[in-house]
């Protein structure tokens, strides 16, 4: 099966500073993709060129079998309306209830009967662990895990085929963060997604994805899963898999083993 | 009872949903038992999984019997996934006008008991403060009455000036009728020194720093900065009200003057351009014919005036919760409360000066 996302030969420059020389990066149909790398290594930006969000300065990425470099803006549209994005910070627009951030692109995308939407849009609350209550409540409302679990839910509401996730975990209590993981791989298996999430996590790394992309020198020095990346040779991956936090979460997933 | 037959086929997603939808609503719901085939169907996502989920607990709510048996696994699935979810949320049900009305009005009275307590907290706070002058922090005095003062007087120079042809154009017409016309002296001047320099002023102040002040304290409460100040000691009031407060009450009445020195000259200029009174004539008169106190009942307002929009423009700020919105909602509650307050304070004026003759 030919790749969901294939990015060749990408380069982005900004002024002199060069971020991505040559990076090249397939996403296969189904699996959880971590793309991770010390701070300032282009993994923020690589995941906005995907998104279509900012254009590289060189190079080529395919979406979902089209080429993004030539898409008219309604091409380009129903591309979006395929993916869903969870943004770092969440994004859930202050003004509308959590229920109603869900229905918008709903409202938007689909002509189906307000009480269909609705009912659509609780589902999707549910589906990510949110009680029913805070449907109705607005996101300043709302704990930090649960304005991610939200945005997870809006992500989700028109069935994309794309998952992308900004640092899901970040700023997450231990609990949290590993509940929110199980989430992700639950959602992954019953809505049949493909999952790409830039994360820092630990713990994220060795036991929710199955293959890691390590960005560094503005491309990507190692891809496989998590145990494979960590032996490979290069000093900036061994610096950042060498370190006494990711060490205890591979010993960690030994365990649970 | 014959049996029916439930054929589902084509592109059960969300964007090809609406025909189906529209199609299972005007569904005969017979008790006959129901077998439901979606082998036909090319794509099943959640939405089209809630539909078809919601069919059957209808067809079943009707007493007919459905059999899901022979399902393809993966839509077994996606349904069993759906069919946790429940038919509706609690929401709480509108309220009705009078409910409304009442809830609008003891929100406008909470607030205004807010706004007093947040002044008299002010004082409390500030008075302390006046007694030992070198705490407050006079270099933001300074930043402040730059950006309130200085930075609007050429906005507040212009529409003064303008305001002052329009006055006097205005005024003049119908005195030349009388052949009064010499009284445009009078007209210009009482009317720009009394009350329109202190308004005029007023209202564009509350328009470009009263509302600063609010988007500024509200952006800093939501960002918490507000909380940092107080963790380290810091009273906010004393940090970020006290300097625009002491700020203004120096350029209000500053640019009132301004004000009144550009409004004349506006008047003037028509007077002579349009009525032929010159103005040798204009500045001998006005002294003669008017009290000084015109020019100081004008004045006086000013720092009242700049009171009013520092406490509603920083309680305003203060008062922000949770979001962005919010923000942008403190920054026009701002405006729309200040000049209101401005205009119910100068009609108090105008009845005080009016009890002292003045």
């Amino acid at each position: 099966m030919p790749a969901i996302i294939e990015v060749r030969d990408l380069e982005t420059r900004f002024g002199q500073q060069v971020i991505h020389r040559g990076l090249d990066l397939a996403v296969e149909r189904g699996e959880i993709l971590a793309i991770v790398g010390g701070s300032g290594s282009g993994k923020t930006t690589l995941l906005r060129q995907i998104l279509m969000l900012e254009r590289p300065s060189g190079g080529e990425v395919q979406l979902l079998g089209h080429s993004t470099q030539a898409l008219s803006a309604q091409e380009a549209r129903s591309l979006w309306t395929r993916m869903g994005v969870m943004f770092q910070q969440g994004a859930l627009f202050t003004s509308l209830t959590v229920l109603e951030n869900v229905c918008l692109p709903i409202h938007e995308h689909a002509r189906l009967s307000p009480d269909l939407i609705r009912a659509l849009g609780l589902l999707k609350i549910q589906l990510v662990g949110l009680p029913a209550e805070a449907a109705d409540r607005y996101p300043n409302a709302l704990s930090g895990g649960m304005v991610k679990r939200a945005a997870v839910a809006r992500a989700l509401a028109l069935d994309p085929e794309l998952l992308f996730l900004d640092e899901p975990t970040s700023g997450l209590d231990p609990v949290g963060a590993a509940a929110f993981d199980e989430l992700i791989v639950r959602l992954k298996r019953l809505l049949d997604l493909t999952v790409v999430m830039i994360t820092h996590d630990p713990d994220s790394i060795w036991g929710t994805a199955d293959r890691i992309a390590f960005l560094g020198e503005g491309r990507v020095l190692a891809l496989g899963p998590a145990d494979e990346v960590a032996r490979n040779p290069h000093p900036e991956v061994q610096r950042y898999f060498g370190g006494p936090r990711m060490r205890r979460a591979r010993e960690r997933t030994w365990k649970a083993e | 009872m014959s049996r029916q037959l439930l054929l589902c086929s084509g592109d059960w997603t969300i964007g090809q949903l609406q025909d189906v939808e529209r199609r299972l609503t005007r569904l005969t719901l017979d008790a006959g038992p129901w077998t439901l085939r979606t082998d036909a169907v090319r794509a099943l996502d959640t939405a089209g999984a809630l539909l078809l989920e919601r069919t059957i607990r209808r067809l079943r709510q009707h007493g007919a019997e459905v059999l899901v048996g022979q399902l393809p696994a993966r839509h077994r699935a996606l349904l069993e996934l759906v069919a946790g979810e429940q038919a509706s949320g609690a929401a709480s049900p509108p309220l009705n006008a009078v409910e409304r009305l009442g809830k609008v009005t003891m929100a406008a009275l909470a607030q205004a008991f807010e706004l007093l307590a947040f002044i008299g907290q002010g004082a409390l706070q500030a008075l302390p403060l006046l007694a030992r002058p070198h705490r407050i922090r006079w270099r933001q005095v300074a930043i402040e009455l730059r950006r309130a003062g200085v930075a609007a007087l050429p906005i507040v120079g212009l529409l003064i000036f303008l305001v002052g042809i329009v006055i006097a154009y205005q005024g003049g017409a119908p005195l030349q009728q009388y052949g009064a016309v010499i009284f445009i002296v009078e007209l210009v001047s009482m009317t720009i020194l009394r009350e329109m320099a202190p308004l005029i002023t007023a209202i564009i102040v509350a328009g470009r720093t009263g509302s600063s002040y609010a988007a500024e304290i509200g952006t800093m409460q939501i960002t918490e900065e507000v909380d940092a100040l107080r963790t380290m000691g810091i009273t906010p009031f004393e940090m970020l009200v006290l300097p625009k407060l002491l700020a203004l009450l120096v350029a209000m009445p500053l640019l009132t003057v301004f004000a009144d020195i550009m409004g004349l000259l506006g008047g003037m200029v028509a007077a002579e351009s349009l009525f032929g009174i010159g103005l040798p004539t204009f500045l001998d008169r006005m002294p003669r014919q008017l009290p000084h106190s015109t020019f100081w009942v004008g004045i006086v307002k000013a720092p009242v005036f700049a009171a009013i929009i520092t406490a509603v423009g920083c309680f305003q700020g203060f008062r922000v919760r949770g979001s962005a919105e919010a923000v942008g909602r403190a920054t026009t509650a701002s405006v729309v409360l200040s000049i209101f307050l401005v205009i119910v304070a100068d009609a108090a004026f105008s009845i005080v000066f009016n009890l002292l003759d003045l």
